[in-house]
């Protein structure tokens, strides 16, 4: 078997392999950094790896401080606390290290180092950049993915959640992208199976949602589907069996794909994920996969051919839409994914809330039919209820 | 067949070379220019390209926007070191700042090398692809540099490498350093339109060597992997419409894309193909693109055992008749009969005595190593020999 280690550059700087996070002091002595801060979330704070990088660190000559204070689904309060940890400690170069919480809020730090006084929504995404805003910079950033996953370790945007509105909103900035990942499998073993399942369709859905915007990108489409191969063939071992490192790597690699791919864009998959998860605060890999079914039933007639391409590569038995469905399903029903958004909490009293939102995140345009307030509130509708479904 | 309106086929990519994709978009060439910085680019091309209107429009469009832009064509097919010389001469005599790449293969190397070597001190060949060479490259006094290719082709506008032979050596040398990726690439597609059909075969083969050599070699690179499947799929949907109308721009436009993606694809090696076509071209001046495409078949049933799982999924995501090797062979032969390339190296002149001297190049050539079954010079020879007589084994 191949080694499952390599050096890739789609866009950006990445070393993949079993423990190559031995490789972190080094990379940051090379690049004079001398006092890095990790920035991870409450649950990995008191991990051992966490303990053991500060640890090689150390002995790499390098001091090194922890920030363990971002929640899941990070806020501007998240943000701006680790900005001023990153001040208050004088480092020079943010570790992000964990799940797409820890990388987001993370990068968010960094950007918004030497920001004090200025927002963090001058850098929403799509907004006509302001005076100065070439200008900003901040320490260099290593991402270290721990879940498989967001692929948040692979660009320069995050979402932060607006406490006021309860939105999650893309913030995006160039002193946002990583200068380096490091993305080692062994990292992902401790993961639960139920994370490891989430996290996965998280990945999945990513490489789905960019293969189907219409827009020209034949690389992007590429990436998705041997992305989606692997997540075919690896995500039951991982769930199965957290320990099955080839497993891990390849969902590790998985989840990097996606984030690439979706350079396309998302669609109403995300579009929903995001309105849901700003409100009632859901886990986003979860809540994309229970909304999956009802936007693949509500896209169906302008996917028909990505989907029969799909499905021949992953050479399942029926090579159609209908075979991606059932494979798709079959991943939530062996992984104990709810039905419905009513079992995440998601009641219909909110249906009239969350509609505008979803038709005001930016993944909602890409979607490959269009989306109007009836079809959101339609769709929105049957997740909630599940309804709608064949079978 | 649907019709495809052109128009649509139109993106920004980045990965990580931004690249401009789409009909028409060699009007941004000025601003691409500027970008980078420049006030005052070289453009390189070949000769047979500078008498054509496309380099003419090209000039005029940037010097319409203020930007006068001199041009040196002196570039031959298999470029030499001389060429990389002159080119640099050119640029400083018209004390430039900048390079515009404009062309095939040939005038997209000597123009990375230009834009390289303006800034350095050593001779070009210190900077061959070998061990930690690239660590000599003076990085800040190299040139920025706009890419525009005009066959589908070597996909070398994404490329960190120069092919140039040396002369005295006859040997392609590869001329490596990272920052040798021009920043920005303009994928234009209609500037492809007046490939003659032998030429838009040849370089489209080339294209799909590039994918399938990267696709076989055996390191982990899964996103390689995806982008090469999908440039072949474009390669075997689109290549006969190309060859068949050169006007038909769609099909031009999908090649150009299925182009760059084999390079940078390639990023993750490649293989006995390119470790044939090197030595070859470089002691027989044969069209790289026409050389990878008569090995091809050859090479793969050389490998196919060691890669037959891979070849299988291939085969399944093309939709070929069987899931096998078998049926990718077979597809390639009937495609290089479609498109016109030759059966064997016999049939371009270069004949089976010359395997033992070729093998011996190509073992040192930097693509053996990616090559699914490790090579040695006996194993090299016996494949130059099959792909000279028709020998499919």
């Amino acid at each position: 078997m191949t080694a499952m280690t390599g050096n890739w550059n789609y866009p950006l700087p990445l070393r993949f392999g079993a423990g190559r996070i031995a490789e972190l002091p080094g990379v940051l002595h090379d690049w004079g950094c001398r006092n890095p801060l990790i920035v991870t979330d409450r649950g990995l704070k008191a991990h051992p790896m966490i303990a053991a990088a500060v640890a090689a660190m150390g002995k790499a000559g390098l001091a090194c401080g922890v920030f363990g204070e971002v929640r899941s689904n990070p806020t501007k309060g998240d943000v701006e606390a680790g900005a001023a940890a990153l001040r208050r400690g004088g480092h020079d170069a943010v570790v992000a290290w964990g799940g797409g919480s820890a990388l987001d809020a993370g990068k968010a730090m960094a950007t918004m180092m030497h920001q004090e006084g200025s927002s963090l929504w001058r850098f929403t995404w799509g907004l006509e950049p302001d005076d100065g805003w070439d200008e900003v910079a901040g320490p260099p950033i290593v991402a270290v993915p721990t879940t498989a996953g967001t692929g948040a370790e692979m660009g320069g945007g995050g979402l932060v959640t607006d406490e006021a509105t309860q939105e999650k909103r893309i913030v995006a900035h160039p002193s946002m992208t990583p200068r380096l990942v490091i993305a080692d499998p062994e990292l992902t073993v401790g993961l639960p199976p139920n994370l490891t399942a989430w996290t996965g369709i998280d990945a999945l859905v990513h490489s789905l949602e960019a293969l189907c915007v219409p827009d020209f990108h034949p690389m992007g489409d590429g990436i998705a589907i041997h992305g989606m191969a692997l997540v075919h063939r690896y995500l039951p071992r991982a769930v199965a069996n957290g320990a099955d490192i080839e497993a891990r790597a390849a969902m590790l690699a998985a989840s990097s794909m996606g984030a690439v791919a979706f350079a396309k864009g998302l669609g109403l998959m995300h579009g929903m994920s995001h309105a849901i998860g700003g409100v009632f605060d859901t886990h986003h890999g979860l809540t994309n996969a229970v909304v999956m079914p009802y936007v693949l039933q509500f896209n169906r007639p302008a996917i028909g051919g990505k989907m029969e391409l799909l499905a021949r590569y992953l050479g399942l038995a029926d090579a159609s839409f209908e075979g991606v469905y059932a494979w798709t399903t079959g991943l939530n029903r062996a992984f104990g994914v709810p039905r419905t958004l009513a079992e995440l909490g998601v009641s219909e009293d909110a249906v009239d809330r969350l509609v505008p939102k979803i038709l005001a995140d930016g993944n909602t345009p890409t979607n490959p039919v269009p989306v109007d307030f009836a079809a959101a509130a339609r769709v929105l509708r049957q997740a909630i209820r599940g309804e709608g479904l064949p079978g | 067949m649907i019709a495809i309106d052109p128009k649509t086929l139109r993106g920004n990519w980045h990965y990580p070379t931004a690249v401009r994709f789409g009909p028409g978009r060699i009007a941004e060439l000025p601003e691409a220019c500027r970008a980078l910085g420049m006030k005052r680019p070289l453009l390189v091309t070949d000769p047979g390209l500078a008498k054509l209107s496309i380099v003419g429009e090209a000039v005029a469009v940037n010097e319409k926007a203020g930007l006068p832009t001199p041009v040196f064509s002196d570039v031959k097919p298999n470029p030499v070191g001389r060429n990389v010389d002159d080119g640099v001469a050119a640029f400083r005599q018209f004390k430039c700042d900048g390079v515009v790449a404009f062309g095939g293969g040939s005038a997209l190397d000597v123009a990375k090398a230009v834009a390289l070597m303006v800034g350095q001190t050593r001779p070009l060949w210190d900077f061959e692809d070998r061990e930690d060479w690239y660590t000599r490259v003076n990085v800040a006094g190299m040139a920025p540099c706009v890419a525009v290719p005009t066959t589908s082709g070597t996909g070398s506008e994404v490329g960190r490498v120069s092919v140039i032979t040396d002369e005295s050596a006859h040997v392609k040398k590869l001329i490596f350093h990272a920052r040798m990726q021009p920043a920005i690439v303009i994928d234009d597609p209609e500037l492809t339109i007046g490939l003659p059909p032998h030429i838009t075969a040849a370089t489209g083969m080339d294209a799909l060597s590039h994918n399938l050599e990267a696709f076989c070699v055996p390191s982990f690179h899964p996103m390689a992997d995806g982008i090469a499947l999908e440039g072949m799929r474009l390669v075997k949907e689109w290549l006969p419409a190309a060859v068949a109308d050169g006007r038909n721009v769609a099909a031009r436009a999908y090649m150009m894309a299925a182009s760059t993606m084999g390079a940078t694809a390639f990023q993750k090696g490649l293989g006995a193909m390119h470790a044939l076509s090197h030595p070859i071209g470089a002691n027989f001046d044969t069209h790289h693109g026409l050389t990878n495409a008569v090995v091809m078949p050859y090479v793969l049933a050389f490998n196919q055992k060691a890669v037959d799982e891979k070849l299988t999924a291939l085969a399944r995501y093309l939709g070929l008749p069987k899931a096998s090797p078998g049926a990718v062979i077979d597809w390639v032969l009937e495609l290089r009969s479609t498109v016109g390339i030759a059966h064997t190296l016999q049939d371009v002149g270069v004949g089976a005595e010359h395997a033992d001297r070729i093998a011996k190049e190509a073992i040192n050539d930097p693509s053996a190593g990616g090559n699914p079954v490790p090579l040695d010079v006996p194993k090299l020879a016996r494949l130059f020999r099959n792909a000279a007589t028709g020998t499919l084994a």
